[in-house]
């Protein structure tokens, strides 16, 4: 009889511990979003984000058609009709602008989802397994850390050829290293933890430690790496576009554009500023979200 | 007949063709010097034809007032140019950078006028036999190389069958190939040289002279190490050259030109190009004073050139070209109305206005121009008609449109000509996806493989060249070295071998007007316009000559305080 009582019993003490617990993580994260939006960094990283995503989706709708010349107006300096002046070809640099977010919201996001996955995989494995496999894997990672990324994306941009897709897979697997480190230390800070050891006692498998056990449980580091590794991508696809590896004309993408039009920069220098000036928008926007995530986690 | 008595009928046939109309003043002067006659006998026969027998000014000196300051001697010029984009050789040189320098320190047997006259330089005079197929030039005496070493006819022989031996790799095949085999070239002595060409080519003077940049003139016993021991005939001496950085120059002393005065040439004591790739930092060394001259100057980009007052910027009509090219050996460029469709969709003057300000001539697919080339047959203007695109595009197979794939070079204004070009094309159904690769992949490989050889729509940039004929001779003929389109029409070369044969100036504007009109029509190539080159130098530099771009001569340039 005991044992039939102590059954429905313990349930219920299973049952209010996993209800206090999820009370918990709701009471934690509603913590961090009136954190976060009590962070004027975040905030204002978030802002100039959305703003340059609703640009990109949308601008087109609203502006000039950005690839269309004007031949016979070029260069001409902002005014009522072209708020950020004309280029070589006459475009309006207002709508180049507007339409430049488009292209690197598209690739450097992927890039970097691609990254976080791979760099996941490879940073989950190393860290939970340890040993031989640790050090196999890290040793791999190591010699793509020592290539020099920029140069590294030439020589494979090279040899495959330009599009979206390229320059998305390149972007991710150079930053797949740097990642897969940041993510094998937050790793290693939780395998040995009770609730992993408990995991293991119970028989789980190892994917299923790693998936269900240890990721959810260092969600904040991989976030911030994510979001700092998104400013970095940014920047890297301008870079590339700037040489002459990334996107092709009559593309409006700012590292494009700041190349081409940088001949012009003394007889008009807004055909430069203003996509230089919306590149730095964007990277500090994102490096904000990022900043203001890492103070409100480590708090 | 004797070459003294052809050369007597010839000037007779000439101020025949003025007076009657059928040829200007100006392309009598530019017909006479191809056939030898001196400035002073060109101008006794333009006198014949009745009026004034002066020519037109070079830009700097219409520029620069009527009266040019008095000639100041010494001093150093700075000049910037792009670097050699090879090792620096006169058989090999292709490139802008390359080509300035070498024009400094070697001398070709002719020279162009800024006009792109010939004018005599190592070759007092020369003629061709009545037939045309076997070209005399005396040369220049007392000229000796900058090593003290003797010019001679042996120098001119060895110096052609160089350039046209197919293992020297150099350019100039392209444009002697088929006219002048190994060994056609004779020492008659040591001051007269003998051309027997392989067919008659009544232009042919224009492929030795310095318009064909690989036919420098140098020492028999060349070597091949030009960067490393300069030599040449010229007024300058190399006394430093650091790769990709700077190339300085001394007056050669024992220069065999003199001034109209007597004075010894060159004026300058020393001429310094800075080597810069980069065309607004080129720009700024100007602007800020660090250099006195650009020899070309690229529009794009130089606009704050041209409104800088302490700048004075020459504009020189040449015949320079961007060629669009399409390969009528691939798909789907087949097909002779596709090419047209894609002539119809330009708006030429667009493009002039976007790419050169306004300042180039317009063309119409066909190289006998008569604003760049006097007395050539006036082409159909062809006019932007997307109606009459879209309806030989339906004639081609194409009534949905098409995507084609246009390569070209991030170099110059070509990236900007191809968005042009796309966006022009884009009403008309023909969407273009520009294929942008760097201007050393686009040359790279061999004939067989090399993008601006082999791709099937291609923009190659070509520098000005003095005559239509060099322009087909060079890219339009089955035996083109340089035919990027690989165009082979038969009717065209028998017309062509025809109007290269003759002397006969009615017979060769007959000739021009069927040629113009067969180009024209089957547009193997676009030539939208013909590009005019800007040369920028400080107010105070004096007396630069040479039609823009490449022809940079400095023998007679000064600078006053």
């Amino acid at each position: 009889m005991a044992a039939a009582g102590t059954t429905p019993d313990r349930r219920l003490d299973e049952l209010q511990a996993d209800a206090a617990a999820a009370a918990e993580q709701r009471r934690q994260r509603r913590y961090l979003v009136r954190s976060l939006l009590r962070s004027p960094t975040f905030v204002v990283g978030v802002l100039i984000v959305l703003f340059w995503v609703v640009m990109g989706v949308f601008s087109t709708t609203f502006t000039q058609p950005p690839a269309l010349p004007h031949p016979f107006a070029i260069l001409q300096s902002p005014s009522a009709s072209h708020w950020f002046g004309t280029d070589d070809l006459g475009r309006d640099v207002f709508a180049r602008t507007m339409a430049g977010a488009h292209t690197v919201l598209i690739i450097a996001p992927l890039a970097t989802v691609l990254a976080l996955l791979w760099g996941g995989m490879v940073g989950l494995t190393a860290g939970f397994y340890r040993g031989l496999t640790d050090d196999l894997m890290m040793r791999v990672v190591d010699a793509f850390l020592a290539l020099p990324i920029i140069i590294t994306a030439i020589l494979i941009i090279s040899l495959l050829g330009r599009s979206y897709a390229i320059l998305i897979l390149v972007i991710g697997a150079l930053f797949t290293p740097v990642i897969s480190r940041t993510i094998r230390s937050a790793v290693i800070g939780e395998r040995e933890r009770e609730y992993v050891m408990a995991a293991r006692l119970r028989g789980e498998r190892s994917a299923f430690v790693m998936a269900r056990e240890i990721l959810p449980n260092i969600t904040q580091p991989i976030i911030v790496e994510g979001t700092v590794r998104l400013g970095y991508a940014v920047f890297t696809v301008a870079t590339l576009s700037f040489l002459g590896f990334g996107l092709e004309p009559p593309s409006p993408d700012w590292g494009l554009t700041v190349a081409t039009e940088r001949l012009n920069l003394q007889a008009a220098p807004w055909t430069v500023l203003f996509p230089a000036l919306a590149l730095a928008s964007l990277v500090v926007g994102v490096n904000l979200i990022a900043d203001g995530l890492s103070s409100t986690f480590s708090k | 007949m004797s070459d003294d008595q052809f050369r007597s009928d010839y000037a007779h046939h000439l101020i025949e063709q003025v007076t009657s109309g059928k040829m200007t003043r100006r392309q009598l002067l530019v017909r006479a010097s191809v056939f030898g006659f001196s400035a002073t006998v060109a101008g006794q026969i333009l006198a014949a034809c009745g009026g004034s027998s002066s020519s037109s000014s070079s830009p700097s000196a219409a520029a620069s007032g009527s009266a040019l300051p008095a000639v100041v001697t010494g001093g150093t010029m700075k000049a910037v140019i792009p670097p050699p984009l090879k090792t620096l050789d006169p058989v090999t040189i292709y490139d802008q950078g390359g080509i300035v320098l070498v024009y400094q320190i070697a001398e070709y047997l002719i020279d162009l006028t800024n006009e792109n006259a010939l004018k005599p330089k190592l070759a007092v005079s020369w003629a061709p036999n009545p037939k045309g197929d076997v070209w005399t030039f005396k040369l220049r005496q007392g000229v000796t190389f900058n090593d003290g070493s003797p010019f001679e006819a042996a120098d001119v022989v060895a110096s052609i069958e160089r350039v046209i031996n197919p293992k020297s790799g150099s350019g100039a095949l392209a444009a002697l190939a088929g006219i002048l085999s190994p060994g056609g070239t004779k020492a008659v002595d040591t001051s007269t040289v003998q051309f027997n060409l392989d067919k008659p080519f009544a232009d042919f003077p224009y492929l030795v002279s310095a318009s064909s940049y690989n036919t420098a003139i140098l020492p028999r016993n060349y070597a091949g190490d030009f960067q490393k021991k300069a030599i040449g005939t010229g007024p300058w001496m190399l006394k430093s050259f650091v790769t990709n950085q700077s190339a300085k120059l001394v007056k050669n002393p024992t220069y065999w030109g003199k001034d109209a005065q007597g004075r010894q040439l060159p004026y300058l004591d020393e001429l310094d190009f800075a080597l810069v790739t980069d065309t607004s930092a080129a720009n700024l060394q100007l602007q800020s004073g660090t250099v006195d001259v650009q020899p070309q100057t690229v529009f794009q980009g130089g606009q704050s050139l041209l409104s800088d007052s302490s700048l004075r910027v020459d504009v020189y009509p040449s015949t320079g070209i961007r060629e669009v090219a399409f390969n009528v050996n691939k798909t789907p460029w087949q097909s002779k109305e596709l090419r047209q469709a894609v002539a119809y969709c330009l708006d030429r003057k667009a493009i002039n206005q976007a790419l050169y300000g306004g300042r180039s001539n317009l063309g119409y697919d066909t190289f006998w121009e008569p604003t760049v080339f006097p007395g050539s047959p006036t082409p159909p203007v062809r006019a932007v008609d997307i109606a009459k695109a879209k309806s030989l595009l339906a004639t081609a197979g194409h009534p949905n449109g098409i995507d084609v794939t246009l390569t070209v070079a991030n170099y110059l204004e070509n990236p900007a000509y191809a968005q042009l070009i796309q966006a022009q094309c884009k009403p008309a159904g023909i969407n273009v996806k520009i294929n942008e690769i760097s201007y050393n992949a686009i040359y790279a490989g061999s004939n067989s493989t090399t993008p601006w050889l082999n791709a099937p729509m291609v923009i190659v940039e070509w520098g000005s060249r003095p005559t239509p004929g060099v322009y087909a001779q060079a890219m339009l003929l089955p035996t083109s070295a340089w035919s990027s389109s690989h165009w082979n029409n038969s009717a065209f070369v028998t017309a062509f071998n025809q109007y290269e044969s003759t002397t006969d100036e009615a017979t060769r504007a007959t000739l021009a007007t069927k040629l113009s009109s067969i180009q024209q029509d089957e547009t193997p190539i676009l030539v939208a316009f013909y590009i005019s080159q800007l040369r920028t130098q400080k107010k105070n530099v004096y007396n630069i000559q040479g039609p823009g771009s490449f022809y940079f001569d400095t023998s007679q340039a000064y600078i006053t305080a």
